[in-house]
């Protein structure tokens, strides 16, 4: 029996030490089960997993904008697949996906942050297309109806930002120091910093950004003509916070401009005319677990935007005695409220749900006129008096079939107390034949709210509103092919067809906007991207669209558009660029008997050095290096020769990393 | 000018994507005690992970150790973690690692690598899993979900036996 004693402990012995062997294992197990789900989270979340969901993004990061020379957001979304820009009043630029309506504002969303910036007097975001790059880590493009946020409504697309100071990558957020100079007297500069203690984190961005640009445009519906004042002075401050489970996201944004080609497109011949526009959005947000698979935010926003302009309408020659002056002193206060389950219980299924509610309400609405020199003024309502309220709830299943399958199923209803009820379905296929090869089929249903201009605006000397205008709606369908030629290199081929019901615009003999009838998009995208010489990057896309959307006529959008860039790197620390772009020629609505809008390419050069020992980068680019003369389309009416866009322009900028 | 650029190219850096990196970063440690028999193909009691670099990824290499280290700072399982950085030209069989990690490379050099790593039976991990074709043994790729790959054809060579558990989360590549 004695003998028996070392064997039994040398059994317990061994036993329990495959116990707690079997113990570590376990605990690994369940890390590296961990990290798996952490980590897929954080490649769904930052799109780097893209070609592989059931999307079609096109996501630009900080490291591609800054090779480039790419200084602004709109400079950024010009590269894009399927993207043009057109020219509103007052210069407001306006990107246009895919030739859908390039006549309204609010064709596509713009989210900073996971916060929608569009504002309801015209559905727009012209005001952030001057964002500089360097407080951007991220942008992300939807092309086509839907968004990446459940409760987002792209209607022609949607464009995600995401800031240096809300980065989402897992990575650490270093502090900078950036300024820029070049033509046009521009001159900016700015920061981005964090400051982390414990549980709490704040980061934050700045800048201010000052230009005075000025461009010729031909003779007006009074017969002027002359150098338009394109000046810009904007600055941001971005604030992101964070402690425990409460977030805080915000951003406080001026942009005081010149009122370029003028507010009802007529030449202003007074020099102190100004469009300032100050945007201010905050949103508070509280997380928590119900248990590991449901999480739950609840989120609190707040969003306003002032408006004043002072544009000389009608010159002295036209209205006696001092011109018409139009003045605008508006503002709209928005407050939402949100909340959201992310529920991961059951197997494969990611769902997100939630309610979204926002009320909208006009503040400030006064539009003056004056004819003897801004001495007196009569005033009226520039909107009939209203507010706009929302409730949405959405559901969306995210539905991991297979390793080789993936779909995607969601469901959104709208309820608004002005305009109908809208149900938005979406539904995704993707198919991952292996590694390299991916397909998808996507149909998804959107609409866009008519904006108050549209639908509100008092009788204006250019533009009248329709009470009862209804959302234009659109059924997208799309089919996608990826083929990954190496791990970082890709063709993707996407085509499309989209079908536009109830298309709101002005073009029509009272230029009163109204559901204008329906019309049909279709086209493809291809895009190619491959690394050559190790590290440099040759990437090329080009978009296709043809169908109708005015009448029957495929207006203000350019059928072939073809961009791409090339990244040389003559070594770790300094590289070249190269960026292109080509559009076609733009036709006409078919009352609009000029010549189609010619066709255009522009070539920008960059040349960057960054010093690996004190993290300074030096960047100097030239933009439109060929001095290209070029046009975006104007009202036959006004400005029947079209609005001449920026020559040759070159751009210093420097970067400190600390 | 040719030459210039012969010149410049050789002396560049090959693409990493950053978050792929900190994602086998952080994993690839922990496969390797998944290795029922890691006690012995420990250097004097530590275990060590040779990342095995070209020339010009030198600064990326810095970049996964880093990650690694701060991922581990230092410790892994009890064990001391140490971070080797390995020029391909300076390879030397006789200094076996516990585990090897390949970066981006020439083919030639990669078999050589996996071919001394399979002999010793040292897991070999790639950056890139098309390296399966080089034979590495364990990669990783990010899709709709996180994916570790196991080489099938090369599993033999290796002879290594995993923990049971370890089947469950990968997937093997044919």
């Amino acid at each position: 029996m004695y003998k028996n004693i070392p064997c039994y402990f040398a059994g317990l012995i061994l036993s329990l030490s495959a116990h707690a062997e079997d113990s570590i294992s376990a605990d690994l197990f369940n890390q590296l089960q961990q990290d798996i789900q952490k980590y897929s989270e954080i490649a769904t979340e930052t799109k780097q997993n893209v070609d592989y969901m059931p999307y079609v993004v096109s996501v630009l990061t900080a490291t591609e904008l800054e090779q480039l020379g790419i200084v602004t957001l709109r400079e950024a979304l010009a590269i894009i697949p399927g993207v043009d820009m057109s020219v509103g009043m007052a210069g407001i630029k306006n990107p246009i996906l895919r030739g859908s309506n390039p006549y309204a504002f609010g064709q596509s969303k713009l989210v900073i942050d996971g916060v929608a910036v569009n504002d309801s007097l015209f559905g727009g975001y012209s005001q952030y297309l001057e964002m500089p790059t360097q407080i951007i880590q991220r942008i992300e493009v939807v092309r086509g109806p839907g968004s990446l946020l459940s409760h987002v409504n792209g209607y022609a697309g949607s464009i995600h930002v995401i800031t240096k100071a809300n980065r989402d990558d897992g990575f650490a957020r270093p502090d900078d120091m950036f300024a820029a100079t070049g033509s046009h007297d521009y001159k900016m500069a700015g920061f981005n910093a964090s400051h982390v203690q414990g549980d709490f984190e704040v980061n934050t961005d700045l800048f201010y950004q000052e230009h005075d640009l000025t461009l010729p445009v031909g003779a007006d519906l009074f017969g002027n003509s002359g150098d338009t004042n394109q000046s810009l002075e904007n600055y941001h401050l971005g604030v992101n916070a964070s402690f425990e489970n409460f977030q805080l996201k915000s951003r406080f944004a001026q942009n005081n401009s010149g009122v370029s080609y003028g507010q009802s497109f007529s030449f202003s011949q007074d020099p102190t005319d100004y469009l300032d526009i100050g945007n201010n959005y905050i949103e508070l947000s509280y997380t928590f677990e119900i248990n590991a698979k449901i999480n739950v935010i609840m989120a609190l926003g707040y969003f306003d935007e002032n408006r004043q302009l002072q544009n000389k309408m009608m010159p002295d020659s036209v209205m006696l005695p001092g011109g018409r002056y139009f003045l605008v002193d508006y503002s709209e206060q928005t407050l939402f409220q949100q909340l959201e389950f992310k529920i991961n219980t059951f197997d494969q299924h990611s769902i997100t749900s939630g309610l979204f509610l926002y009320q909208s309400d006009i503040g400030d609405n006064i539009g003056s006129a004056s004819i003897d020199g801004l001495l007196t003024f009569t005033t009226a309502a520039l909107l009939e008096d209203t507010d706009r309220n929302l409730v949405s709830f959405y559901i969306d299943d995210l539905i991991n079939v297979s390793e080789k399958t993936s779909m995607q199923v969601g469901l959104k209803f709208d309820q608004y107390n002005d305009v109908d009820n809208q149900l938005s379905p979406r539904v995704a296929y993707v198919y991952r034949y292996d590694d390299d090869n991916i397909y998808k089929l996507m149909y998804t249903g959107s609409y866009r709210e008519p904006s108050w201009r549209e639908q509100y605006l008092m009788p204006q000397p250019l533009f009248n509103a329709t009470r009862d205008v209804e959302e234009e709606t659109v059924d997208a369908y799309e089919a996608a092919y990826i083929h990954k030629t190496a791990l970082h290199s890709h063709i993707k081929l996407n085509v499309f067809y989209l079908e536009n019901k109830d298309q709101i615009h002005a073009q029509n003999p009272a230029n009163a906007f109204d559901n204008s009838g329906d019309g049909e998009l279709y086209g493809l995208e291809m895009e190619y991207k491959t690394r050559l010489l190790n590290k440099d990057q040759f990437y090329l896309n080009y978009s296709f669209v043809d169908g109708n959307n005015v009448g029957d006529e495929l207006a203000n959008s350019a059928r072939n558009m073809i961009k791409g860039y090339y990244i040389h790197y003559l070594n770790d620390d300094f590289s070249i660029s190269g960026l292109f772009r080509y559009i076609d020629e733009k036709d006409r609505p078919a009352t609009d008997l000029r010549n189609p809008v010619e066709s255009y390419g522009l070539v920008d050069v960059s040349a960057r050095y960054q010093t690996s020992k004190s993290d300074l980068s030096y960047a100097f680019s030239v933009k439109n290096i060929f001095n290209e003369e070029y046009f975006l389309p104007s009202l036959v009416s006004r400005y029947p020769g079209d609005f001449q866009q920026e020559g040759r322009s070159v751009v210093f900028s420097l970067k400190k990393v600390f | 000018m040719i030459v210039l650029l012969i010149v410049t190219v050789s002396s560049m850096a090959t693409e990493y994507d950053p978050l792929l990196l900190k994602t086998q970063a952080s994993i690839f440690p922990k496969i390797i005690l998944l290795d029922k028999d890691v006690e012995s193909k420990l250097e004097s009691d530590k275990i060590v992970i040779s990342i095995v670099y070209s020339e010009n990824d030198f600064e990326n290499a810095i970049r996964l150790k880093n990650l690694i280290e701060d991922s581990y700072k230092k410790n892994l399982a009890n064990k001391v973690l140490l971070v080797r950085l390995v020029d391909f030209r300076e390879f030397e069989k006789e200094n076996i690692a516990t585990a090897y990690y390949l970066m981006q490379g020439e083919p030639d050099v990669h078999k050589s690598i996996t071919s001394h790593a399979g002999k010793n039976r040292r897991v070999c991990f790639s950056y890139n899993y098309k390296d399966f074709e080089n034979n590495a043994l364990i990669s990783l790729l990010i899709k709709e979900k996180t994916y570790i790959y196991l080489n099938k054809s090369a599993v033999h060579a290796y002879d290594i036996k995993f923990n049971p558990m370890f089947y469950k989360i990968v997937k093997v590549l044919e």
